[in-house]
């Protein structure tokens, strides 16, 4: 039986406990949403003890599923004041689910110290790490390694989570044990650093991946899934060879490559930090163009990439890190980017939330568009804690109100990432209707009408944009609680055979009998559990609207402005029509 | 006319030499698949078809100055 790990950071207790009937068919989103949902009271201060903090694991976590080791983190954002969820991949999934750990719920606030959270196969304990206080992620990684395993997983926060900036990641380990992969969105870090929590680590010496209810069935669905994801040509081919950094290209020739914040479709430089030129400068650096963030993954997204002198800056530059730290910053050098996501690795903090609160901070002209020194002395001022670093690190929201901008790209007080809504509608409708702020993994209408999976639909079309993300929406909210990276949707939209098996492994590893039927009523209903709980909070229809800019400032080079009708944003957030009685 | 062809990730080793355009002239009346052939790319390699960066098919007219965007199958996020 799996378990589900109670930590009281007031009293620093811990209890481990059988895992509630309840919580049994829920991993991942699914599992933290309801946690979250009914324990964190929905008014409270995101800070207050009485928010919790919950880590959860996927359904498939610690078997050979491939992509299956995806970690999530849930609470009340400091960012949206909203309930949230982001997930990072990394070991630590897998090594959650062979300690038979489902999740962690974390509530209560140390009053004084810095503390870790142990577990291994003989039980979880609360250690004292005063050293560690304020330490850099690369860091503490390797003291905690040497106190407690040197292949043990890391979930830690970084000195921008211990100083509660509102942008702090969650920072989950790869397979070389580099503090790079974040769930990084909505500043759950900051929740866990506001409880003295730094680090949960996980030493899984002399334990076994969990026995699946049908070990027969388990090895062959896995190996159909397997196969279903090497034969799609995006998780086969484009994902390994050039990473998610491939789409720089194709979404600026879309003309929806947000520019120098937001102002143009369009950007000079892309050639210079696509994907192909990486991949080119990786390789005659002797790093890896390809490469997993956690074992078992076949569709090696990741990479290693290194410095001009050859010494390691990031594994895994990604798609979306780039854009924001270069072209919504107007820059066209990787070196640089690549140092300021090395520094966002260090911090534990989010490159998206950064990279546009730089971008706000260019508009505002405190530097010019395109200055990448300037970027990163700006990064390095949050690094110090100076007034101005101190509001880009609370994220694109509170960097606009210091500067006084009001043109800001946030939903929720989250920034959009890299797709344009005037030029990508349907990516429009997600960031505005999506409970968890602007967030493109909410309901990736990218997959649709730009690259052509699961259907088609014209990008700068307004009807059917609605529709599409409601569908995404609820469909990633079900992946997100199976806990498999998101990157098997392309697969999964276009090949029956990879639902098909990937509910196999689910069903023959518990004992269930789930079809692919079930999962949009499992999405809706999880989606259902997050926003009663942002109506709860104070979130209304006003929060899920899109900054007005957008809507009046024509995107270059097709022109167009947002023109969802407000009706329809209604709509797939469940709100009645205006005049409409409420049941 | 004359159009310029751009393809990108796997498609570039189609062209000669570490070039990432080509511009090409065509006759009257040509389609992104004749621009394709004329690039040497093979007609069934592009998955994604872009012309002035709205999306198309083979079959699309082109008119002189046109940019022709063509991409394997790509994702990411
Ligand atoms: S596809 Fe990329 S992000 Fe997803 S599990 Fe594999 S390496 Fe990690």
């Amino acid at each position: 039986m799996e378990k589900i790990l109670k930590v009281d950071m007031g009293e620093r207790s811990v209890r481990v406990e059988e895992l509630p009937e309840g919580l049994r068919r829920l991993g991942g989103r699914g599992f933290t949403s309801s946690v979250v949902s009914a324990e964190t009271p929905p008014g409270c201060d995101p800070f207050s003890s009485e928010n919790v903090l919950v880590i959860a694991c996927g359904l498939l976590a610690g078997t050979a599923a491939s992509t299956a080791g995806r970690l999530s983190v849930g609470t009340k954002s400091p960012l949206t004041g909203g309930i949230k969820e982001s997930n990072a991949g990394g070991t630590a999934g897998h090594a959650m689910g062979r300690l038979g750990v489902r999740g962690i719920v974390v509530r209560g606030a140390a009053r004084e110290g810095t503390w870790v959270l142990v577990i291994d196969r003989d039980g979880a304990r609360l250690e004292r790490r005063d050293d560690l206080r304020l330490a850099e992620s690369y860091a503490a990684v390797a003291a905690l390694r040497s106190s407690y395993g040197g292949d043990a997983s890391v979930i830690l926060v970084g000195p921008a989570g211990e100083r509660r900036l509102k942008a702090a990641s969650v920072i989950v380990t790869d397979p070389e044990g580099r503090p790079t992969r974040h769930c990084g969105r909505g500043g759950t870090g900051a929740v866990m650093g506001s409880k003295g929590l730094k680090a949960v680590v996980l030493d899984t010496r002399g334990t076994r991946p969990p026995a699946p209810a049908d070990r027969g069935a388990f090895a062959m669905h896995a190996k159909r899934f397997v196969e279903a994801l090497r034969a799609h040509p995006v998780t086969g081919e484009a994902l390994p060879a050039y990473g998610t950094n491939v789409l720089a290209n194709i979404i600026n020739e879309a003309g929806a490559y947000p520019t120098r914040c937001f102002s143009s479709g369009r950007f000079e430089g892309t050639e210079k930090v696509s994907g192909e030129t990486m991949r080119d400068v990786i390789i005659e650096r002797g790093g890896s163009p390809t490469h997993v963030c956690q074992p078992g993954c076949v569709i090696r997204c990741s990479n290693v990439y290194l410095g001009p002198d050859g010494g390691h800056l990031a594994s895994g530059l990604e798609y979306e890190s780039i854009w924001a730290n270069g072209a919504n910053c107007g820059i066209d050098d990787l070196d640089v980017i690549a140092r300021l996501d090395r520094l966002y690795d260090e911090l534990g903090i989010d490159s998206i939330e950064t990279g546009v609160a730089i971008g706000v901070a260019m508009q505002a002209g405190v530097i010019p568009f395109g200055d990448g020194e300037g970027a990163l002395r700006l990064a390095g001022e949050i690094a110090a804690g100076t007034p101005l670093g101190t509001a880009l690190g609370n994220g694109a929201a509170a960097a606009g109100a210091r500067l006084g901008c009001a043109r800001v790209p946030v939903v929720k007080g989250q920034a959009l990432p890299a797709y344009d809504p005037r030029a990508i509608k349907g990516m429009g409708v997600t960031y505005a209707t999506s409970t968890m702020g602007a967030d493109h993994t909410a309901g990736y209408a990218v997959a649709t009408s730009i690259l052509n999976c699961g259907g088609s639909l014209d990008p700068l079309a307004t009807e059917g944009q609605a529709a599409l993300s409601k569908r995404l929406q609820a469909a990633t909210a079900a992946l997100d609680s199976i806990g498999v990276c998101l990157f098997v949707a392309f697969p999964v939209l276009d090949d029956p055979a990879a639902l098909e098996s990937l509910l196999g492994m689910v069903n023959a590893r518990h004992g269930w009998g789930m079809t692919a039927a079930d999962l949009p009523a499992m999405g809706e209903e999880i989606l259902r559990i997050e926003r009663r709980f942002n109506a709860a909070a104070g979130l209304t229809a006003a929060d899920d609207r899109l900054p007005a800019f957008f809507l009046t400032e024509p995107l270059e080079p097709h022109r167009h402005v947002f023109d969802i009708p407000e009706r329809e944003l209604d709509e797939v957030c469940g709100r009645p029509p205006e005049g409409a009685e409420r049941p | 006319m004359t159009v310029d062809v751009r393809p990108f990730a796997t498609l570039r080793r189609h062209l000669p030499g570490g070039e990432t355009a080509l511009r090409i002239r065509l006759g009257d009346g040509a389609t992104v698949r004749d621009a394709v052939r004329r690039a040497g790319i093979p007609e069934e390699s592009p998955r994604i078809v872009m012309v002035n960066g709205r999306l198309a098919t083979l079959d699309a007219a082109l008119a002189d100055g046109d940019a022709v965007s063509l991409f394997p199958a790509v994702g990411g996020g």
